[in-house]
C-alpha cells in the first residue's frame, strides 16, 4: 500500500509539466468557484438585506385582507398596545407601525398622485433604513405636528350649520335666479367666517403645516425644495375629501423607482390625524434579531397574536416571493456554472490520466508481470489522480480564499456597468463576497467527485492490460 | 351593422308585450339616449339639488350648485357646495379635460388630470365622469332594442317604455362593458330615461350598478325627473340618491362661470 502511494506520488512527478497545468487547471476552477459562489452568496445577502432593511423588514403584520385589496378601512387596530406586545416577544429587535395613504400632492400648477406612507420616526429607524435615505433636508421630526382634536358640534351648532346651508342654498338660489341678469351675486356676508368656525371644530388645523419627505423623483417632478409648502389633496376614512398644506422637510431617495416617484411619507400620529384612523395602522413592520429566524419567528408571532383581532403574520420570503425566486434562480444558474468549469477540469483529468495510462503501458505490464493484482492498478491510477487533485484542489482553496478575503474587503466596483436594481431592490455599487461553508464545501467535494469519475476510466483501462500484449506493444 | 327590414307589424302585436329587434331597426334608439341624457341639462343648466350618500362605513348629506354647460363639444361642469359646514364653499370643475377641486380652508385650487375621472366624487357611489359627464352614452356605443311595452308613469300617463342595450363600439373610449338602458316616450314622443345597469363585461349576469330615475316633477316649465339613485348590487343597503330642488335650464353662462374666479 505504501509502495503504491510512493510509486504513485513519484509518478506525478515524472511529467511535471503535464501534472502541473492539470492541477493548475483544478486549482483555478476551484478557486474561481469559490470566488464566484462567494460572489453570489453576497449579493443574495445584499438582496435579502436591501428587500428588508430598506421598507419591508423582516417580518410584517397586517389585517388578513390587506394586502390583495390595500382598502383604507382594512387596519389593524389598538396599533400602540399590539406593537408592544410584538416587541416584547424574545428574537424581536423592533417593531414600527405604518399607514398608507392615497393622495394628490399639488405645488404650483402641477397635481401628482402619490402614496401617503405614515411612519413612527423614532421605531422605523430601528426597523429599516428608511430614516438614512435622506438626500436633501433632514428626516420627519420624531414629535408629531401638535394638532388639537376635532369635536362634535352642539346641539345649537348643528342648528346653525344647517341654518347656514339654508342660506347658502338660498343664495345659490338667487345667484341662478340672476344668472340671466346681472353677472355675479355676492356671497352672504359672515356665512364663510361662520363656517370657518364650525370646521375648525370639527376638523381643527394644525397649528403648522405637517411635515412631509418625498420621494426625490417625485419632489423633482414638482419642483419642490426643502421648507416649501404643498398641498394634500386626500380622501379620509370617512370617504371626506379634504385638503391640507404640507410642509417638504426631506427629499430621500430609497433607489426603488417607483418608491422615488410616488411616495410621500409623514408621521404617523399626522397621517392617521388627517385620515381620522387614531391608534390605527395598516402594518407592523419588525425587525428580529436573527434574520434565518424570521420564518419560525412568524409562525411563533402568528401563535402569540391569535385570539385577539384577526391578523396576518407574514415573514420577507412570503411577502416578497419574488426576492426569493430571484435567489433561487441565482444559485441554479451559478450552480450549472459550477458543473461546466468542473466538467471541463474533470475531462482535463481524463485526458492527463489516459495519456499517462497509455504512455506507461509498457511499465504497468511489468509491473502486473511482477504480481502486482488488477485491483493494485487501478488503484493506484486513482491514487495518483486523488494526489493530484488533493494538492491542487489546495492550491484552489488558497486561491479562493484569497479572492474572497479580498473581494470581501475591497469589494468589487460595478458602478462602471451602470445602476443595477434586481426585482426593485437596488443593489449596492460594489459587490462584496460573502464566505460561507457550503461555498467552498461543495465546490472541494465537486472537484474530488468529478476527478475520481474521470479517473475511473484510465484506471480500469490500466487494469485490463494484458502484461504480456502490453510488453510487446509500446 | 344591422339588416333593415321592413314588416308590416299589426297594431294588436305591437301592443303586446314583446316585439323584436328586427321591427326596432327603424326606431331612432341614439336619438332617444341622446334626449334622455339630456333631459336635466339642456344646453346649459344651473340645479341645486341634495345628494345624500349611504355606505357601511358612513352616511352624509351634501347640498350643491351644478351650473354645466353643453353648447361647446367638450363641456363645462361646476359643482359647488353649500353644506354642510366642512365642505361649504368646496368646488369641482371641470373644463376640458382638466378637473379642478378647490378648497376654501386654505385658498388652493388642486388641477388634476382627466385620470381621476373614474374616482368617486366625494366618497358617494358617483364618479367624478358620471357628474362631469365626459363619457356620452349616445355616442361610442351600438344599440339594440331587447324590449318594449306599454305602461304608465305618475305625472305623465301613458308611456311606452323601451329596454335597449348599448355595446361599446370596439374602439370606444369607454369603461363599461355593456349598458342596458330603460327609458320611456311620453305622448309627444319625449324620452325620459328610468333606469341604467352598467355591467363590467359583455357577458356579466349582475350589474356592477344601477342608476334609476324617479319623482317626476315640473321644473322651469318642463316635466324631469327629480331623483336619482345610484346602486351597487353587490353592496347591499348602499346607495347615493341626487334629489333636484331646484332647476332652470338655458340659463346665460359664460367661460367666466366656470374660471378660478367663481371657485373663489
Amino acid at each position: 500500500m505504501n509502495a503504491i502511494a510512493r510509486i504513485a506520488f513519484r509518478n506525478l512527478g515524472r511529467n511535471r509539466r503535464r501534472s502541473l497545468i492539470t492541477g493548475a487547471g483544478i486549482a483555478l476552477g476551484v478557486g474561481m468557484c469559490i470566488a464566484v459562489l462567494g460572489i453570489m452568496e453576497g449579493l443574495s445577502a445584499e438582496l435579502i438585506n436591501g428587500t428588508t432593511d430598506g421598507q419591508l423588514g423582516h417580518i410584517q403584520v397586517h389585517h388578513p385582507d390587506y394586502l390583495s385589496r390595500r382598502q383604507l378601512l382594512k387596519t389593524v387596530q389598538q396599533a400602540p398596545a399590539l406593537s408592544e406586545k410584538v416587541a416584547a416577544q424574545p428574537g424581536i429587535a423592533a417593531v414600527s407601525g405604518r399607514l398608507y395613504g392615497w393622495a394628490y400632492l399639488s405645488y404650483r400648477q402641477r397635481a401628482i398622485g402619490v402614496q401617503l406612507l405614515g411612519v413612527d420616526p423614532v421605531h422605523e429607524g430601528a426597523v429599516t433604513r428608511m430614516p438614512r435615505q435622506i438626500v436633501a433636508g433632514g428626516f420627519l421630526p420624531a414629535a408629531p405636528t401638535p394638532w388639537p382634536a376635532g369635536k362634535q358640534l352642539t346641539e345649537a351648532q348643528a342648528a346653525q350649520d344647517r341654518a347656514l346651508t339654508e342660506q347658502a342654498i338660498a343664495s345659490a338660489f338667487d345667484q341662478i335666479e340672476q344668472l340671466d341678469a346681472a353677472p355675479t351675486a355676492a356671497a352672504p356676508a359672515g356665512l364663510a367666517a361662520q363656517t370657518q368656525a364650525i370646521v375648525e371644530q370639527i376638523a381643527p388645523t394644525p397649528s403648522k403645516p405637517p411635515a412631509v419627505v418625498l420621494g426625490n423623483k417625485l419632489a423633482r417632478n414638482l419642483g419642490v425644495r426643502p421648507g416649501d409648502l404643498v398641498t394634500v389633496l386626500y380622501e379620509n376614512a370617512q370617504g371626506a375629501q379634504l385638503s391640507l398644506q404640507v410642509q417638504v422637510v426631506g427629499i430621500s431617495r430609497t433607489g426603488t423607482d417607483l418608491l422615488d416617484r410616488t411616495r410621500a411619507l409623514l408621521h404617523l400620529a399626522d397621517l392617521q390625524q388627517m385620515l381620522g384612523l387614531q391608534e390605527q395602522v395598516h402594518e407592523l413592520a419588525i425587525r428580529v434579531q436573527q434574520p434565518q429566524q424570521a420564518q419560525a419567528l412568524a409562525a411563533g408571532l402568528q401563535q402569540v397574536l391569535s385570539g385577539g383581532q384577526d391578523l396576518s403574520v407574514q415573514d420577507w420570503a412570503a411577502l416578497r416571493p419574488d426576492i426569493l425566486a430571484l435567489i433561487t434562480s441565482n444559485r441554479m444558474l451559478m450552480g450549472s456554472l459550477v458543473f461546466i468549469v468542473f466538467l471541463i477540469a474533470g475531462s482535463g483529468v481524463l485526458n492527463t490520466m489516459l495519456m499517462s495510462v497509455l504512455e506507461r503501458q509498457k511499465e504497468l505490464s511489468m509491473m502486473k508481470a511482477l504480481g502486482l493484482s488488477a485491483p493494485g492498478v487501478t488503484w493506484l491510477v486513482l491514487l495518483e489522480t486523488l494526489l493530484l487533485t488533493l494538492l491542487a484542489t489546495a492550491a484552489g482553496l488558497v486561491l479562493g480564499l484569497g479572492l474572497i478575503l479580498y473581494l470581501q474587503q475591497v469589494g468589487w466596483d460595478i458602478r462602471s456597468f451602470g445602476e443595477f436594481s434586481l426585482s426593485g431592490v437596488e443593489v449596492a455599487p460594489v459587490l462584496r463576497a460573502e464566505l460561507t461553508a457550503s461555498g467552498v464545501v461543495i465546490p472541494l467535494v465537486a472537484m474530488w467527485l468529478i476527478a475520481i469519475l474521470a479517473a475511473l476510466h484510465p484506471a480500469i483501462r490500466a487494469a485490463r492490460i494484458s502484461p504480456a500484449l502490453g510488453m510487446r506493444s509500446a | 351593422m344591422a339588416t333593415y327590414r321592413t314588416l308590416t307589424v299589426p297594431l294588436t302585436l305591437l301592443l303586446s308585450l314583446a316585439a323584436h329587434a328586427s321591427a326596432a331597426d327603424s326606431l331612432p334608439l341614439q336619438q332617444w339616449i341622446k334626449q334622455a341624457e339630456t333631459i336635466l341639462r339642456g344646453d346649459t343648466s344651473a340645479a341645486i339639488m341634495s345628494m345624500k350618500i349611504k355606505k357601511e362605513a358612513y352616511q352624509r348629506e351634501y347640498d350643491l350648485m351644478v351650473l354645466t354647460d353643453d353648447r361647446a363639444e367638450s363641456s363645462k361642469v361646476l359643482i359647488k357646495m353649500l353644506g354642510p359646514a366642512l365642505w361649504r364653499g368646496n368646488a369641482t370643475v371641470k373644463v376640458d379635460d382638466k378637473i379642478s377641486f378647490y378648497d376654501p380652508r386654505n385658498s388652493r385650487v388642486t388641477v388634476m388630470g382627466s385620470s381621476m375621472l373614474g374616482d368617486n366624487w366625494m366618497g358617494s357611489h358617483f364618479s367624478n365622469d358620471d357628474l362631469m359627464r365626459e363619457t356620452d352614452l349616445s355616442r361610442h356605443y351600438d344599440y339594440q332594442l331587447l324590449q318594449q311595452q306599454t305602461g304608465q308613469e305618475e305625472g305623465i300617463g301613458a308611456v311606452r317604455h323601451y329596454t335597449i342595450k348599448l355595446s361599446p363600439k370596439p374602439t370606444a373610449p369607454v369603461a363599461w362593458g355593456k349598458v342596458v338602458y330603460q327609458l320611456y316616450l311620453d305622448g309627444q314622443q319625449r324620452a325620459y330615461p328610468k333606469q341604467l345597469d352598467y355591467f363590467q363585461r359583455a357577458d356579466d349576469a349582475q350589474a356592477a350598478r344601477t342608476l334609476s330615475y324617479s319623482a317626476l316633477k315640473a321644473m322651469d316649465g318642463k316635466t324631469v325627473p327629480t331623483r336619482m339613485t345610484m346602486l351597487l348590487p353587490a353592496k347591499r343597503g348602499e346607495f347615493t340618491e341626487i334629489e333636484y330642488r331646484k332647476l332652470k335650464f338655458n340659463v346665460k353662462v359664460s367661460a367666466e362661470n366656470f374660471g378660478e374666479r367663481a371657485l373663489q
